[in-house]
């Protein structure tokens, strides 16, 4: 079974098609990396995988659950971690933990087991605006992991973050990626994505326009992921594609 | 994991989360203390104005003149007392109602004239509200008696077991009670009408809603949260408020009914506001918007200058029946039925408002917001 299948899945807002008839699949214990520049359409996809928003068109299933008609199952399969940081700020780390705990109705050990992974043991107590945005970016990875779902969506995990911090996120990304959890990544980083990626999509303007290994894609259109992704960018723009 | 079915525990299990975070964290939110702060404000603001704004006034007197002697208001000289005379029963016990500070009744009765030559201690029947403490009864009718013994040279009584006045029903007198009245209803509304939506939107704005809604929450769970959270702190605060105004309720059960009824009744537009809401500066007007037409209507309903019709809108008006409801807990004989039929109509009411909420929240989902 794959770990994610989606079907000409589209999304229209009024007159704005931001996801226009995507096809892909995701293997199970895959990194899969969703790149495309701002506005391509890859938040929205999250979205609509992650049961938030109701495609217009088009089919997916995420853990082998369809995303409109098994939407409360889905949610136990899943981990999200948002481009932005919605942490609430008045508590401490534990205790955002201990919330979505409330909510996922599981163990209090799992929390400390979480913060251990991302190395926010030491810091668990601490009220949340003393911590620094990259302590705040592993406390939302520690969030999505702390029911132990199947599929882990991160979108944008590293944005915004300085380079030491980011590294220490992706470093972390891979060690749960030994882990077999299978990753749905989006992306600016085209490094990030070289590294981390089994394959990635490049999306443009709501539609797909290659898919493959990062490997595959340099053979076919540049010697560097970030070359594939402008080559492939700048031809869809110019209708070549 | 342990992937866990859909079940009534689990969704009581998930909106008492959501609640919880939002009681465990009041103190450091400042929409929770603002909320709670003001509204106490307003409730012992309410309860004391009119001992702040009485000051110095000289003790109030209210005498009912059954005596046949025309003269004898211009005779006695009371200038200690502010003093009014009346002829009716029913008048002198309206304006005893209607006090707002420690008022004394006195009844010169039709042999008072021929009781004062007699030359035995004149015994007068005295009524007081029924919110006055002893200590002041005391205090007024030691007062009273001096000035009226050394008025007629002769001992005067003042009866020792005193009449006590209480609200009626279909009074139009308001007295002490209306303000306690009004006071726990502003209360009440205030944290509906004000925390519900903020609680809402600041996590709409913070986007940790949206970290909710991946969750095995669901909008449903989390406006349940809310209004669980919100009920919390509407209790909290209506109970504190119910301790200065203890000496007013007479009838518990009927005062704290009603203000569950009415906590149901505001707290349910306060979420609909949170729900259709985006951020606080919307909420901020919304407020008022909704503040105003909520609750002017009740002190348009007292003082009864608009036409007929109008006051028979404003009468069937929510917070004016809710006024009505809770004045039963206030009063002496209240008349059930009455309490059942308002009391229904304001349960319908606020019925409808869940209904509405529940189906703007249903579209929301439906539309996968």
């Amino acid at each position: 079974m794959k770990a994610i299948r989606v079907k000409d899945l589209t999304k229209v807002f009024k007159s704005i098609t931001a996801v226009d008839h995507i096809h892909f699949d995701v293997d199970p214990g895959e990194v899969f990396g969703f790149l495309g520049p701002n506005g391509a359409g890859k938040t929205t996809t999250i979205r609509m995988l992650t049961g938030q928003l109701l495609p217009t068109s088009g089919q997916a299933t995420v853990a082998g659950y369809d995303i409109i008609l098994e939407r409360e199952q889905l949610k136990m399969e899943i981990g999200v971690v948002f481009e932005f940081q919605n942490l609430y700020e008045r508590l401490s780390a534990r205790d955002n933990l201990n919330f979505m705990r409330n909510l996922y109705g599981i163990n209090r050990s799992r929390v400390d087991e979480v913060l251990n992974i991302v190395g926010l043991s030491h810091q668990a107590k601490a009220p949340l605006k003393t911590l620094s945005n990259g302590m705040k970016q592993r406390l939302l990875i520690a969030r999505g992991l702390l029911h132990e779902p199947s599929i882990l969506f991160l979108d944008e995990p590293t944005k915004g973050l300085d380079p030491s911090i980011a590294r220490s996120i992706r470093q972390l990304i891979g060690k749960l990626a030994n882990q077999k959890c299978t990753i749905f990544l989006t992306t600016h980083y085209m490094e990030e994505a070289d590294r981390l990626c089994d394959k990635v999509a490049i999306i443009n303007h709501g539609k797909i326009i290659s898919i493959g290994s990062p490997n595959q894609l340099k053979e076919l259109y540049g010697p560097t992921l970030e070359d594939v992704f402008i080559n492939l960018t700048e031809q869809e723009n110019a209708g070549v594609l | 994991m342990n992937k866990q079915p859909t079940s009534f525990i689990n969704h009581f299990r998930i909106t008492l989360a959501i609640a919880w975070k939002d009681i465990l964290d009041g103190l450091k939110n400042k929409i929770v203390l603002t909320s709670i702060i003001t509204s106490l404000f307003l409730v012992i603001f309410y309860s004391y104005l009119p001992d702040l704004t009485n000051g110095d006034e000289l003790d109030r007197l209210v005498i009912l003149d059954q005596t046949d002697d025309p003269t004898i208001e211009e005779l006695m000289d009371l200038s200690e007392f502010s003093t009014s005379w009346v002829k009716d029963q029913g008048a002198f016990l309206e304006i005893i109602r209607d006090m707002d500070i420690p008022t004394l009744g006195i009844v010169l009765g039709s042999d008072f004239l021929d009781q004062s030559t007699i030359g035995q201690p004149i015994t007068i029947q005295g009524y007081a509200p029924y919110w006055m403490k002893a200590g002041e009864i005391s205090e007024i009718i030691i007062n009273t008696e001096s000035v009226l013994s050394t008025y007629f040279q002769r001992d005067i009584v003042i009866k020792p077991a005193i009449s006590t006045v209480y609200p009626v029903m279909d009074s139009a007198a308001n007295g002490k009670s209306f303000i306690a009245i009004a006071g726990l209803l502003i209360q009440i509304t205030v944290m509906g009408l004000s925390m519900a939506p903020q609680l809402i939107v600041e996590e709409k704005e913070a986007k940790t809603l949206q970290a909710v809604v991946v969750s095995p929450a669901n909008l449903h769970h989390f406006i349940l949260g809310k209004t669980l959270a919100v009920f919390f702190y509407s209790i909290l605060t209506t109970a504190i408020g119910l301790i200065f105004l203890s000496p007013l309720i007479i009838h518990w059960g009927l005062a704290i009914s009603t203000l569950i009824i009415g906590m149901f009744a505001v707290i349910t537009p306060g979420i609909l506001l949170g729900v259709l809401l985006q951020s606080k500066q919307q909420i901020s007007i919304w407020i008022w918007v909704m503040f105003i037409p909520t609750m002017l209507p009740l002190f348009l309903s007292i003082v009864r200058i608009l036409p007929k019709g109008v006051l028979l809108i404003i009468d069937w008006w929510p917070i004016v029946v809710l006024f009505r409801l809770l004045k039963t807990g206030f009063t002496l004989n209240p008349p059930i039925l009455s309490f059942w039929k308002e009391g229904l109509y304001m349960i319908l009411f606020s019925s409808v408002l869940i209904l509405l909420t529940t189906w703007v929240i249903r579209r929301k989902t439906l539309r996968g917001k």
